[in-house]
């Protein structure tokens, strides 16, 4: 007997929640029914001649290969989501195709307007030398310095931030380093741009480019940023030893010594030969998936 | 790159001292640290990647929040851009901080919007933190210098100018305090805004 109703009030729980669940999803019904003025906007497509271009040694074509689409490196006995990045990688190409993202490196100087909406026209207006770029996939960020006012000023942003209106490339540079964090260190007008800066012609894609190999000096200050003279590998384009006196370039020499078997040490490479062939193939493929689930949301929404 | 050895014994001295250390060495004893200058190069499609960790500089997303309310505290020295006649008096001393207000729970740590209180030529001052030097995440401009403006006790600016571009989100920044008025008269005499 006393079994028998504990069953009873369970199914009798059972059919309030059907109920509930019923109601809550009543609303939702009735919101599809009614009618209303807004209008999806159309997804914008980027006209892109990818067949005439032809992209020299150096240079990449962005919708196949970029820096950011390789996974960071860890500890080969740690797990690692590869199905996240394949995602990622794919978010990466929607964004590429409704935006343009030009091609640039650490060291060349860019232009961002991002939405603002402290600003009076909505919208704010950045340029400066780019001090790194670095993150994987949608995560990638990359820095610009430039001194305004005597006061050096940095702004870090999102590669595919959806907040940036604009990005204009106004001189095309690439350095050997690929973090120029030094120049903090530096003399300021390496990084002291006009905020009215004309955009230089910037180089065809079928043409190498040169690498920037002049030496920055850095100040003569016991207090860097970053102790360069003790870490390995040394910044090329930093001539960090110019004011140092014979004790410090004994002390800097041997430190490069005792850590020069570095280079030799094929378990800290990260060697992306390999991994680069299978991103170009699957970004082909993700260009034609993009392009199939388009054309089944515009059947669905018509 | 030529040295030239003026003495000769230092040299010497100092070479024949040169420890070497094994690699086990190397690995366990130089722990990884924030002061680490981790400069990625590029060697023919091999690059020295660099490990994820918790002090790591280059992943110093998770640390930013904690570094970016803990940019000013007791005695850093501040710079004052402003051209009130106590900012362009000459200084005997750097202007540093003495105390912050309304910080209840972390009453010695400030950041950017913070009233301080600064010594400057043996006088105490108010002064509105206007930029700093700790990494403040995405989107918000990193000074070179912790940038300060002197203000009287009702939060209105003693100045009439800023000389240095100030940071955007201020515009939209209500501060904890009474001098929520006061605010608008500071980003009225900005020059720039980044």
């Amino acid at each position: 007997m006393m079994n028998k109703s504990w069953l009873f009030s369970l199914s009798r729980w059972t059919q309030s929640l059907s109920k509930e669940a019923k109601c809550a999803r009543a609303p939702i019904l009735h919101l599809s029914k009614r009618s209303s003025a807004f209008k999806a906007p159309t997804r914008p497509d980027l006209k892109t001649t990818e067949s005439e271009t032809t992209y020299a040694k150096g240079r990449e074509n962005p919708m196949l290969f970029c820096e950011e689409y390789i996974p960071p490196q860890v500890q080969p006995d740690w797990h690692r989501n590869k199905l996240k990045y394949r995602l990622e990688r794919m978010d990466c190409l929607r964004r590429r195709k409704a935006f343009n993202i030009p091609e640039f490196y650490p060291g060349s100087i860019v232009a961002v307007t991002v939405a603002d909406k402290h600003a009076p026209g909505k919208s704010i207006r950045f340029n400066g030398r780019v001090l790194y770029k670095d993150g994987f996939g949608l995560g990638c960020k990359f820095a610009l310095r430039n001194v305004i006012d005597g006061e050096g000023i940095e702004v870090v942003y999102h590669l595919y931030g959806p907040y940036i209106q604009k990005m204009e490339v106004l001189h095309l540079e690439k350095w050997v380093d690929t973090d120029l964090r030094y120049l903090r260190d530096a003399d300021p007008s390496y990084c002291t741009i006009d905020p009215d800066m004309q955009p230089k012609a910037l180089p065809p894609t079928s043409v190498e480019l040169e690498l920037f190999r002049e030496r920055v000096k850095l100040n003569k200050s016991p207090r860097w940023q970053f102790q360069y003279q003790k870490h390995w590998p040394p910044p090329y384009n930093a001539d960090f030893q110019s004011h140092f006196l014979e004790d410090e370039l004994i002390e800097s020499e041997r430190f490069s010594a005792m850590e020069s078997w570095r280079k030799y040490d094929i378990c800290r490479h990260y060697d992306v030969t390999e991994m680069k062939e299978e991103i170009v193939a699957e970004m082909k493929a993700n260009k034609s998936r993009i392009e199939k689930a388009d054309s089944t949301l515009k059947q669905e929404t018509s | 790159m030529e040295i030239v050895r003026k003495t000769t014994l230092l040299g010497q001295t100092f070479l024949k001292n040169v420890v070497v250390r094994s690699f086990h060495q190397t690995a366990a004893c130089c722990l990884p640290d924030r002061t680490v200058y981790d400069n990625q190069t590029f060697y023919e499609n091999v690059r020295f990647g660099y490990k994820r960790g918790k002090n790591n500089i280059r992943n110093m997303d998770r640390d930013i929040k904690f570094l970016q309310k803990n940019a000013v505290q007791l005695l850093t020295k501040v710079r004052i851009v402003d051209n009130s006649a106590k900012a362009l008096a000459p200084v005997r001393r750097k202007a540093k901080v003495i105390h912050i207000y309304h910080g209840k729970n972390v009453p010695v740590r400030g950041c950017v919007g913070n009233i301080v209180k600064i010594t400057l030529n043996g006088e105490m001052i108010k002064a509105l933190v206007v930029g700093q030097k700790a990494p403040m995440g995405v989107l918000k401009a990193r000074m070179d210098s912790n940038n300060v403006i002197l203000i009287d006790d009702e939060g209105n600016p003693l100045g009439t100018r800023i000389t240095v571009p100030i940071p955007s989100w201020l515009r939209g920044y209500r501060s904890p305090t009474k001098h929520q008025a006061a605010m608008s008269k500071v980003i009225a005499i900005a020059s720039a805004f980044v």
